[in-house]
């Protein structure tokens, strides 16, 4: 890693991958359990598309911390007090009258560049006379005012977080039975991955509905014991999958890619990104078996496009 | 008029009549100074000799005052906006700094007295996929904790703090402040963490009085060129910004290795899931 060391900086700043994970309160089931009747499934009666085949509808045993937050990757470091310099000038406000200044040589300032700077406000910087009209009033304006750099807001917009994958089934493998929790990166840049009951939805790529890969790993075999993309190996194109996101909505993925990559080879523009073509990525593990460091030498992938059904459009 | 300005003891930054001293364009070019207006409920304009500079500087509103930078600026008044009443001041003297990036905070101190801090930017570029998220405490408040799910990245950060953390880019959600060492009682805003930037937070106002809010000010500072490619491949320069695992392991420290293979192979095959099952089985009691 590159030293982080910067001038005015007394404090080493400890540059910690530690992955951490906050668990959500309770959350409804991913997917609605299966009605006996099966004629009034409420997932089938919003299903635009009833001729296709469904796998069956098993309700999530444990759902509760689906919608986990994680927020991985943060430095343990203390308040940052060397950092800054709190001026007290207590002892040299002036008692006596304010020293006048020679005129300003304007000519010596540089023009303020406000496309450089970064604000808060997609508009740009306040107009300082728009701001308040009563200042406007003020007969005295200093010419001072003319060399002013432009003004910006930082009052923050409200964001809402996005919605959360928190469930996904298939019609050709058995995954719905797993719930979802957010997942980040490990100490030394690996991804999280959760133990064998649960699959990992990598919170710094997409979610389902926006731009970009959706990415959900999980592992092939754990703990003496199969994971939850145990036969992800075995998707072909035209597998439909739906991903449930906590906001109660649900999106419909078609495959349409099954790739194996050596480990170092996974293509970042594809898997790792949050703009672009909406896909929906599983990963795992496959192929050999290095049983050096007992690793997989392999991952699997499996692409997956929105199917045109699903899109807002038809959702009436 | 509020009674906290009254009480406002400038502790330096002050804008005030400048003692030019012929600076150059290209100091100028790589400092940034802005004056971040902390205090809520009072609209001010910022008068220097006897003249409005800034007029009608609310609360949340940074102005840049990069211009002056290298300047000694002397006589200082804040009046309460519109008026000529003297809030402030005036303050002597006050010297700009000539270099980096500070952002000057009048804010609350612990106590709620008005006070004004410079704070300076951490202008090193952020890792490839990362950003910077900067919290700083300039609220009347008790020292407080960022808490993070289980984790606390950031504690004891008491009023005029300032605390970096380097974090892959992407949304930060369900953060909370605590006191020190407490539980959890207020949230955070989500905010959107953009890599190669320096997403800074400033916790304003005052916890009694029910003015606590968050201001944001977010700075470009790129990504490191040269850095060790720790992705998946060496497509940077093509990346979005989207932090890529260095690795994605997915099945390994699981039975023998044997049966790792087979458990494998198996998948690929599309072969019943219960016979590697039962492999794997055997595996661990042979084991």
């Amino acid at each position: 890693m590159i030293g982080r060391g910067r001038p005015h900086d007394a404090g080493d700043h400890d540059h910690d991958h530690g992955a951490m994970t906050e668990l959500a309160p309770p959350t409804p089931p991913a997917f609605p359990p299966p009605d006996p009747g099966d004629a009034h499934d409420p997932a089938a009666a919003h299903d635009p598309t009833p001729g296709r085949r469904r796998g069956p509808l098993v309700t999530l045993a444990c759902v509760s911390g689906v919608a986990a937050i994680a927020l991985g990757s943060i430095a343990l470091l203390g308040g940052d007090a060397d950092d800054e310099v709190v001026l007290d000038v207590t002892d040299v406000i002036a008692d006596e009258p304010p020293v006048t200044i020679p005129p300003v040589p304007i000519e010596t300032l540089a023009e303020p560049t406000p496309d450089e700077r970064l604000a808060n406000d997609p508009e740009g910087p306040n107009s300082t006379t728009a701001s308040d009209d009563a200042a406007g009033a003020d007969p005295e304006l200093s010419p001072l005012a003319e060399l002013l750099g432009p003004r910006y807001s930082a009052v923050p917009e409200e964001i809402e977080p996005r919605p959360r994958p928190v469930g996904v089934r298939s019609d050709a493998i058995d995954i719905e039975r797993f719930p979802i929790r957010a997942v980040g990166l490990e100490d030394d840049g690996q991804l999280e991955i959760p133990d064998e009951t649960e699959i990992g939805w990598y919170q710094y790529g997409a979610t389902a509905g926006r731009p970009g890969a959706t990415v959900l790993a999980a592992h092939v075999s754990w703990n003496n014991t199969t994971g939850p993309f145990f036969r992800l190996g075995t998707m072909e194109p035209g597998d439909r999958l739906t991903v449930a996101l906590d906001d109660g909505s649900s999106r419909d993925y078609e495959v349409i890619e099954r790739t194996m990559y050596d480990k170092d080879s996974l293509p970042r523009n594809r898997i790792w990104r949050n703009t672009g073509l909406e896909t929906l990525v599983l990963i795992t593990c496959g192929g050999d078996f290095n049983p050096d460091i007992r690793r997989y030498r392999q991952n699997i992938v499996v692409y997956a496009v929105p199917v045109a059904s699903t899109a807002p459009v038809s959702a009436s | 008029m509020n009674t906290r300005l009254k009480r406002l003891v400038i502790g330096g930054a002050a804008v005030a009549a400048m003692a030019f001293t012929a600076p150059t364009a290209e100091a100028q070019s790589d400092v940034e100074v802005m004056l971040l207006h902390g205090i809520p409920g009072v609209d001010v304009d910022v008068a220097v000799d006897g003249s409005v500079v800034i007029p009608g500087f609310a609360p949340g509103d940074m102005q840049d005052l990069s211009p002056f930078a290298g300047q000694t600026l002397t006589n200082l008044e804040v009046r309460v906006a519109g008026t000529e009443d003297v809030a402030i001041g005036p303050v002597d003297e006050f010297a700009v700094p000539d270099s980096g990036s500070w952002t000057v905070v009048a804010h609350l101190d612990a106590d709620g007295t008005p006070t004004i801090t410079p704070f300076e930017n951490n202008t090193e570029p952020t890792a490839d996929g990362e950003g910077r998220l900067t919290v700083r405490h300039t609220a009347a408040a008790p020292a407080v904790d960022l808490v993070v799910g289980d984790a606390r990245p950031i504690e004891g950060a008491a009023n005029g703090d300032s605390a970096d953390l380097e974090l892959p880019a992407g949304e930060i959600a369900g953060a909370q402040l605590a006191p020190a060492g407490g539980d959890p009682i207020i949230d955070v805003p989500t905010v959107n963490l953009a890599a190669g930037t320096n997403l800074i937070v400033y916790a304003v106002g005052s916890l009694e009085d029910g003015t606590f809010t968050f201001l944001t000010q977010e700075r470009e500072v790129g990504v490191e060129t040269g850095a060790e490619d720790g992705a998946s491949d060496t497509q940077t320069e093509d990346s979005d910004g989207t932090p890529a695992p260095t690795e994605v392991n997915t099945g390994d420290q699981s039975a023998s290795s044997n049966d790792l293979m087979l458990v494998g192979a198996l998948g690929l095959a599309a072969v019943a899931g219960a016979a590697a099952f039962g492999a794997a089985r055997r595996g661990r009691q042979a084991a």
